[in-house]
């Protein structure tokens, strides 16, 4: 006869002790153990049959080598005969304007006060005296290139884009340095600087300048106090700001130039 | 004691950590305030104008005072080698404001940048008899009214001209940090008739001119010795030798065949020659003894010519058309120098060591033209093109200038780049060889 006992009718609870038979570790502790060895084993049993056998293997592909491809940013230009020696470099005279040279619609041109008689009929214009005219042209030509950039943008930028403020530093620094020369007697100057400083007027002319910072070389330094007389003397006015930074740049204002040499 | 160790670590590791946040801390506070001053202040802008172009030196240069017309012949002297050497603007004299008699010897800075002058030369003789005294001053405007040069000469009236290429020297090494080769000689063969040439010798600038062959045979081929005197090379009805103005025409280097273009470097002279049955480059004794044959090749080999560190250019057409070789003194290490051009010959260096140019004869059209070539660079550079036929160039000692013979007429100068160029002296002349 079988006795039932009040705590079987009991569901178990966490509170409730549950004693720990020694049967009951060694079954844990064997099937805990099977469990853990015998994926594994069967996973190593299964990987043995397919190496021995070959089933089920995929054939292994041949990945060609990768060919590395040099890219190079081409140069403008064209292509020189290798055994070609080179043209002469001719000197590029300017044919644009002086600056400060006023051009205006109200004044009439002046008229030649000896007008050159008409050519004879059937004269023909004799080509040897107009050689200089065409190698000038040529020699125009061989150094004016077609280039990436903005209409804005001066000859010595290196950006193709630039913000409205850049531009115009473009072309404050292009205003300064068209017709700054120095001496060519004098040697490698890529290590004299010469900082100045000038005031620009509410009209946008040259002002006052000071020589901040010599570079050492009087020759070098009066390079600088020669283009502020210069464009001084000449009255010459400033690029208009674009609208964009006009108001930074109007009224009087004080711009600081560094002067730079050049090596050989 | 582990505990006391775990302490410590602990403390140092505190200590690093803090250490990094501060130096961060710095670091983008420093980053910051950087970015801060690009920015510009407000109505002040910093431009960054570099690269300028150069410009000849203006330089002003005034008869010398006293002295008559030698006054003015020397103040040419020095107007003509500073306006030769291509680094220099001589003011026309007319435009002068000074009062060059009350100004003497000093200047008035005012007068001289109201003219656009850079530098001034000034000078005065003092005549007695056939004896002079020159007062020689230099100015440079940038830097005050004290002169930067003063030099007294005292001599004899007709070395007026020396004393003037020797002040015009003087200028270039003040102004360049470098002398220049004004005073310095020319030699040439010029043609005197037909089938007839003759070797002269003249001051750089064409002045000076006189004969230094006998006129009794047909002389070529040219140059300095060493110690002075001048050697060349003498066609005869029966052979060509090698002779020098030391030795009054006789033969020097002879032997059979043709014995041609002497070159005096390294102690030695070197020659083509074709005694061996080819022509090939030798060398000999400066008393002709001891020929050596330096090179040995089917090719003709010929007209060698001296260049820094004992090196020799020469011409040979082993590998089709003339072109130009250098080789060691020995005749070791030869190369090709020149690739362009199809008859390349007569080579003449550039004596700088720091300045590795050939200029050379070239031809790849018509014309022969004159071509230099950068040893280091390779870049070539064609000096004339369009002017006629010109050939046989050499290099002044400082090598800022190139000398060539011209089918306009004489001997031209010009500044390395084929600018500038100005006719020296008049004739039908081949060979242009400068002194050292």
């Amino acid at each position: 006869m079988v006795q039932i006992r009040a705590e079987d009718l009991r569901p178990p609870t966490l509170l409730g002790r549950r004693v720990l038979t020694g049967k009951m570790a060694v079954g844990g502790l064997l099937f805990a153990l099977g469990a853990h060895l015998l994926v594994p084993a069967t996973i190593a049993l299964m990987l043995a049959i397919i190496a021995a056998t070959g089933v089920g293997a995929t054939p292994t592909k041949v990945i060609p080598e990768d060919k590395i491809v040099e890219a190079r940013f081409v140069k403008l230009g064209q292509k020189l005969d290798p055994k070609k020696l080179p043209n002469r470099k001719v000197p590029v005279k300017t044919t644009a304007p002086q600056p400060g040279v006023a051009v205006s619609k109200e004044m009439d041109p002046p008229k030649p006060k000896d007008p050159k008689p008409p050519p004879p009929q059937h004269a023909e214009e004799n080509p040897l005296l107009h050689l200089g005219d065409r190698a000038q042209q040529f020699a125009e030509l061989q150094q004016k290139q077609e280039q990436e950039g903005d209409p804005k943008g001066i000859e010595e930028g290196t950006e193709t884009q630039a913000k409205a403020g850049d531009l115009y530093r473009g072309q404050l620094v292009s205003f300064f340095k068209r017709g700054w020369t120095i001496p060519s007697t004098l040697g490698d100057t890529s290590r004299l600087t010469t900082r100045a400083s000038v005031e620009i007027t509410a009209d946008r002319h040259v002002g006052e300048h000071t020589i901040v910072k010599p570079s050492g070389e009087p020759l070098f330094d009066q390079s600088v106090e020669d283009r502020f007389n210069e464009l001084r003397s000449l009255g010459t006015t400033l690029p208009e700001p674009p609208p964009e930074v006009a108001e930074q740049f109007s009224g009087p204002w004080t711009l600081d130039v560094n002067f730079i040499g050049k090596k050989l | 004691m582990k505990r006391e160790r775990s302490r410590r670590l602990a403390g140092l590791a505190t200590f690093v950590g803090t250490a990094a946040w501060l130096l961060a801390w710095g670091w983008a506070g420093r980053g910051a305030s950087q970015q801060g001053e690009e920015q510009p202040l407000p109505g002040r802008v910093v431009i960054d104008v570099d690269a300028p172009e150069r410009a000849l030196y203006r330089i002003a240069i005034p008869n010398l005072l006293g002295g008559g017309n030698l006054g003015s012949q020397g103040s040419d002297v020095i107007r003509n080698d500073l306006m030769l050497s291509s680094l220099f603007q001589v003011l026309d004299s007319r435009s002068f404001l000074a009062n060059l008699e009350q100004e003497g010897l000093t200047i008035s800075k005012t007068a001289w940048s109201s003219v656009g002058a850079q530098g001034i030369v000034k000078g005065q003789i003092t005549q007695s008899g056939q004896t002079i005294a020159v007062e020689m001053r230099l100015f440079e405007l940038a830097r005050g009214e004290t002169p930067i040069l003063s030099k007294s000469y005292r001599g004899e009236v007709a070395q007026l001209r020396g004393f003037m290429h020797d002040f015009a020297n003087e200028i270039l090494r003040i102004l360049t940090g470098q002398a220049g080769a004004f005073g310095t000689k020319l030699t040439f063969a010029r043609k005197i008739g037909p089938g007839r040439k003759d070797i002269y010798v003249s001051d750089f600038d064409g002045n000076n001119m006189f004969r230094a062959s006998s006129g009794k045979g047909n002389a070529m081929l040219p140059s300095f010795g060493q110690t002075g005197g001048v050697w060349y090379t003498m066609v005869t009805p029966s052979g060509s030798f090698i002779t020098n103005t030391k030795n009054r025409e006789k033969p020097v280097i002879s032997g059979s065949g043709l014995n041609v273009g002497p070159m005096i470097c390294n102690g030695r002279v070197y020659f083509s020659s074709s005694r061996d049955g080819n022509s090939e480059i030798y060398s000999a004794n400066i008393d002709g003894g001891g020929p050596t044959r330096l090179t040995r090749d089917p090719g003709i080999d010929v007209s060698p010519s001296c260049g820094p560190g004992g090196k020799i250019a020469f011409v040979s057409s082993r590998h089709g058309g003339p072109q130009i070789f250098t080789m060691n003194g020995d005749g070791s290490n030869v190369q090709r120098v020149t690739y362009k051009g199809s008859y390349n010959q007569t080579p003449a260096f550039c004596s700088d060591p720091n300045n590795p140019v050939i200029a050379f004869t070239a031809r790849d059209g018509a014309g022969f033209d004159i071509v230099t070539i950068n040893l280091k660079s390779g870049e070539y550079k064609r000096l004339t093109q369009g002017q006629g036929t010109n050939q046989d160039p050499a290099f002044s000692p400082d090598c800022r200038m190139v000398a060539f013979a011209s089918s306009r007429g004489g001997i031209f100068i010009s500044n390395p780049e084929g600018l500038n160029q100005n006719k020296v002296v008049s004739g039908a002349i081949s060979t242009v060889r400068w002194s050292r």
